[in-house]
């Protein structure tokens, strides 16, 4: 990630941005015990009360890095709560990285978010619609499918 | 993992900056990522600035 990734510049601005970050020895302590973490590299995505909402691990390259924090930070915001700001995160990253490996699981929270928020069903079936056409062999695809039976 | 710092690692195995020069800005735009060293500290700046955290466990083998 140091030589690949973290030099991008669009990853600097991002992560200027969006985040706080702090790189930690996979054998220090106490971090990694805490979250629990066996190998590297490992990226853990908290909320400002270090509650943790997302992970990765392995290699990402700057493509599929910000599409996966993009991801980490609206499922934060799905967790918590506040939908429009999940809405809007995650319709950013669907609109500026549309075949990374994040999009269809944003897809996914995306659809679910617009429910949670207005409680109308059809947001579950434009969910469904939307990740056939775009992303028929994902696996949240799959996991949407029953919103077919709405 | 691309940089040449030789300084021994501290007890904690957080670094403060993870670069191979000094940190600095072009025209006020972050020219590198700058990590920081304490974790309270990060949850401190996450909270008055409205951002996330984001651990980064690695290896420097």
């Amino acid at each position: 990630m140091g030589t690949v990734t973290y030099p991008n510049s669009k990853v600097i601005d991002f992560f200027s941005k969006r985040l706080v970050p702090v790189r930690a020895l996979i054998n220090s302590k106490p971090l990694p015990q805490r979250f629990k973490v066996q190998w590297t590299p490992t990226l853990v995505l908290l909320d400002d009360q270090g509650e943790e909402h997302h992970r990765t691990v392995g290699f990402l390259a700057p493509e599929e890095l910000l599409p996966a924090l993009m991801l980490g930070i609206g499922k934060s915001y799905f967790d918590r709560e506040m939908y429009k700001e999940s809405e809007q995160v995650l319709e950013q990253l669907l609109q500026e990285c549309p075949k990374s490996d994040a999009a269809p699981e944003a897809a996914y929270y995306l659809g679910v978010g617009r429910y949670k928020n207005t409680h109308n069903p059809e947001e579950l079936k434009r969910t469904i619609d939307s990740l056939q056409k775009n992303y028929p062999g994902s696996e949240w695809t799959k996991r949407a499918s029953v919103y077919q039976l709405l | 993992m691309g940089f040449n710092d030789t300084r021994p690692l501290p007890e904690s195995g957080f670094l403060n900056v993870w670069n191979s020069g000094p940190s600095h800005k072009k025209g006020g735009i972050p020219m590198q990522i700058e990590w920081l060293e304490n974790f309270d500290s990060a949850l401190s700046d996450a909270k008055r600035a409205h951002k996330h955290v984001l651990l980064d466990f690695y290896n420097p083998l």
